[in-house]
């Protein structure tokens, strides 16, 4: 039996409004293909994690800057290559501590690094213009808001006019984004806490339950938040400062799963989707007071068997949700493979919502 | 002649039959209790409750009540006679035996005389046949022929009328009974039902099927899957070393639980469809009997030249077979009329053996827990906010 899996473009069927976010970033996704830099881009991207048999072990071998990309800057997207190309001198493995490209030299050249900062180009300037009516007025939240604002890259391309992504695509999200709920959250608490925020404040309240929420199983959520709400009375000032800190957060994951979602049609044109084809089991099915989580078995596919922590999926389940298609981001990932059996998958997933959220009861429940 | 009404037909076309619970039923003796279940038929009190309970109505209940009466018992006594006749006659008794049986049942699920005119199938005069199992039945288009009114009464959906010629071969590689004496006959020929062996890997539950099996039935192991029964509908398959693995799709546990069919060796089989004039047909297992003891019924009657040598040598070397066939018919025949009668897939079990009742996954117990709480939640809201009580929170 063939499976067919449910590229972007189909998936576009379920969203009526144009105006929504996820609408918005699947039509860039369609109109990137449509794009001439896209096969260029998707050759590229493909060439830095796998390699044909023939180029093992050869200079035209680039299939580590997949691997040491994950590991150097996990969900930094195109920024890991680029961080890795920075970096490759430096870059050591094992236990002999050894260089982990093969030969020294860099591994992308000048015409490919150009092609992926154009690209990065146009990210981080998404990103700040869909911060924009935060930022604008408290610059001082673009490092705990910017998704990618962890690394430390220095782009010499600040000039570059060139573009990849579709401008006109890229303000329909930005647009879309602008209805996000964590702005009205943040509107609601006046200027005064947000002025406050500054570094020292991510590092000591958002760092730790950043790092909580992005540890603690979809399936649950983290106890010390149930907890928290218990004694913790609504109008208490670390509740409202706890509540910022959740709404910048929440603008955080969701611009940095819509970078996913648009880093994935770089490498390809079809998402791995769960349905009644391929899944076998619902194991869990969590709705808590963070938001909602999935664990599901399947028989593995091509589509399937390389899914990641932070890749981006669909699933149609009409035992769980309603006839339409939903999207979830990988948490965790794991195969049984038994030559009696087959080979099956299970993962666990977060659930998003329209704005390509995780934790979509989070800001309610604050 | 009687009419059947518009919720009467209804009533017969709803359920299919591979929607029917599974029943088990403990005795000794299965054949024999098969009958005197059966029997409960040859009395008109009996028919008449049956028909009340279906909604049918009957206008001309005398006559009727009389001719199914009348069915059950010939058949009866079609069947007894068999089981102790040579192999001379034998098949052209249980062939008459399943006839009778059938018209009555088809007059019980109709509440009217049914309307058959001859076998509605033909054998082909191969003289150049070395093997019994090379004789071809020709199927006839007849609306009123036996075989095409017994298909749309118990197997609508197979379109058998249309389905051509079967070979004595493919009725006999057709049932799960047989398949054992089968492969030992006619090796390296299509087998169209096989076994399966359910694997349980924590919360992992699959149906694998022998490649070799397979392959050695069919050439190539991955043609098979589309032929099986419901298969696109109820498993994602996986091709491993040794096996075709048969995953339940989500939610059609309890689907594939009652999919296929249960040998009388107490394994599953999953049944094949027969690829005829560019279509997939998948007969009730009822209708293959109805085929092959036509066929050999015809054989032993009108064709002694043919059924002497077999019946006295075994020339062909299928006696076995033949003979494993007959007895498989004469036990199930009756039992899959008592399945239609009784709209549930019956299964008669020796005392002490292990009952076949489905097991519950966990989702399944959590899912039967989560409705019984439920249940009682309710019932305790209802006792103390209905009666006024003060609600606790």
């Amino acid at each position: 039996m063939i499976l067919e899996h449910r590229p972007f473009f189909n998936t576009m069927s379920t969203f009526s409004s144009n105006s929504s976010v996820q609408a918005a970033v699947f039509s860039t996704c369609k109109a990137l293909w449509r794009s001439s830099e896209w096969s260029q881009l998707h050759t590229l991207v493909r060439s830095l994690h796998s390699v044909r048999d023939e180029d093992k072990r050869t200079a035209k071998d680039r299939s580590w800057v997949g691997n040491a990309a994950a590991k150097l800057a996990p969900r930094a997207q195109v920024l890991a290559y680029l961080l890795v190309d920075q970096e490759h001198n430096n870059l050591r493995q094992g236990p002999f501590d050894e260089p982990v490209s093969p030969s020294l030299s860099a591994p992308l050249s000048n015409e490919e690094r150009n092609l992926l900062l154009v690209y990065q180009h146009q990210i981080s300037g998404f990103n700040q213009a869909c911060l924009a009516p935060l930022i604008e007025k408290y610059p001082n939240l673009w490092p705990m808001t910017n998704p990618l604002g962890g690394y430390i890259f220095e782009n010499p391309s600040n000039n570059v006019q060139q573009e990849i992504l579709p401008s006109e695509n890229l303000k329909m999200i930005t647009q879309a984004f602008s209805k996000h709920i964590a702005f009205k959250y943040l509107e609601l608490d006046g200027v005064e806490i947000l002025t406050s925020l500054n570094d020292e404040f991510y590092r000591s309240q958002m760092a730790p339950i950043f790092r909580r929420l992005q540890v603690v199983s979809p399936l649950d959520a983290p106890h010390e938040l149930n907890e928290f709400f218990i004694t913790t009375p609504f109008n208490d000032p670390r509740r409202i400062m706890i509540r910022r800190a959740i709404a910048l957060l929440t603008l955080r994951l969701s611009l940095l799963n819509i970078n996913q979602v648009l880093f994935q049609a770089l490498h390809s044109q079809k998402l791995a989707m769960f349905t009644d084809e391929n899944l076998v089991e619902v194991n869990a099915d969590a709705s808590h007071l963070t938001g909602h989580g999935l664990s599901l078995t399947f028989v593995m596919e091509p589509e399937t068997c390389n899914l990641e922590y932070g890749d981006f999926i669909g699933f149609k389940i009409p035992q769980i949700e309603n006839s339409q298609t939903h999207f979830a981001i990988t948490y965790w990932t794991g195969m049984t493979m038994n030559r009696d059996i087959g080979l099956f998958g299970q993962i666990i997933l977060w659930v998003v919502d329209e704005f390509f959220n995780p934790h979509s009861s989070l800001l309610a429940n604050f | 002649m009687s009419k059947l009404s518009e919720t009467s037909v209804s009533t017969i076309a709803s359920p299919k039959w591979w929607d029917w619970d599974e029943r088990d039923i403990v005795s000794e003796d299965a054949e024999n209790e098969v009958w005197q279940r059966l029997s409960t038929y040859t009395y008109e009190p009996n028919i008449k409750r049956y028909w009340d309970e279906k909604g049918l109505v009957c206008c001309n209940e005398g006559a009727v009540t009389d001719w199914i009466a009348g069915c059950f018992r010939q058949a009866r006594a079609y069947f007894s006679a068999g089981n102790v006749s040579p192999l001379d006659i034998r098949p052209l008794l249980y062939y008459y035996g399943t006839t009778t049986l059938l018209a009555g049942l088809s007059a019980l699920m109709q509440a009217q005389e049914p309307p058959i005119k001859g076998h509605g199938m033909k054998l082909n005069d191969d003289s150049s046949a070395t093997k019994l199992s090379n004789f071809q039945i020709k199927i006839l288009p007849e609306p009123n022929g036996a075989l095409s009114h017994f298909t749309t009464c118990f197997s609508p959906e197979s379109k058998l009328a249309h389905s051509g010629s079967w070979s004595l071969m493919e009725i006999f590689g057709s049932l799960p009974d047989l398949k054992a004496d089968f492969k030992l006959c006619y090796p390296n020929t299509p087998i169209f039902c096989h076994a399966v062996e359910p694997i349980r890997m924590g919360k992992i539950v699959v149906e694998r099927l022998s490649i070799e099996d397979l392959r050695q039935a069919h050439g190539d192991e991955k043609k098979v899957f589309p032929l099986i029964h419901r298969a696109e509908e109820l498993y994602l398959p996986q091709w491993t070393e040794n096996y075709l693995s048969l995953s339940p799709k989500l939610g059609q546990w309890k689907e594939v639980l009652s999919a296929g069919w249960v040998g009388l060796d107490g394994r599953k089989y999953l049944q094949l469809g027969h690829q005829k004039n560019k279509q997939l047909f998948m007969p009730h297992l009822l209708m293959f009997y109805l085929i092959g003891l036509y066929a050999l019924g015809f054989l032993s009657r009108y064709k002694p030249q043919t059924w002497n040598p077999f019946v006295l040598q075994d020339k062909t070397g299928e006696r076995l077979v033949i003979e494993r066939f007959l007895s498989s018919a004469a036990r199930n025949v009756p039992n899959f009329a008592l399945d239609y009668i009784q709209q549930c897939r019956i299964h008669f079990i020796a005392p002490g053996a292990d009952s076949r009742s489905p097991i519950l996954t966990t989702q399944e117990i959590e899912s039967k827990i989560a409705s019984e709480v439920k249940k009682q939640v309710e019932a305790w809201k209802r006792q103390h906010f209905d009666s006024g009580a003060s609600p606790i929170f």
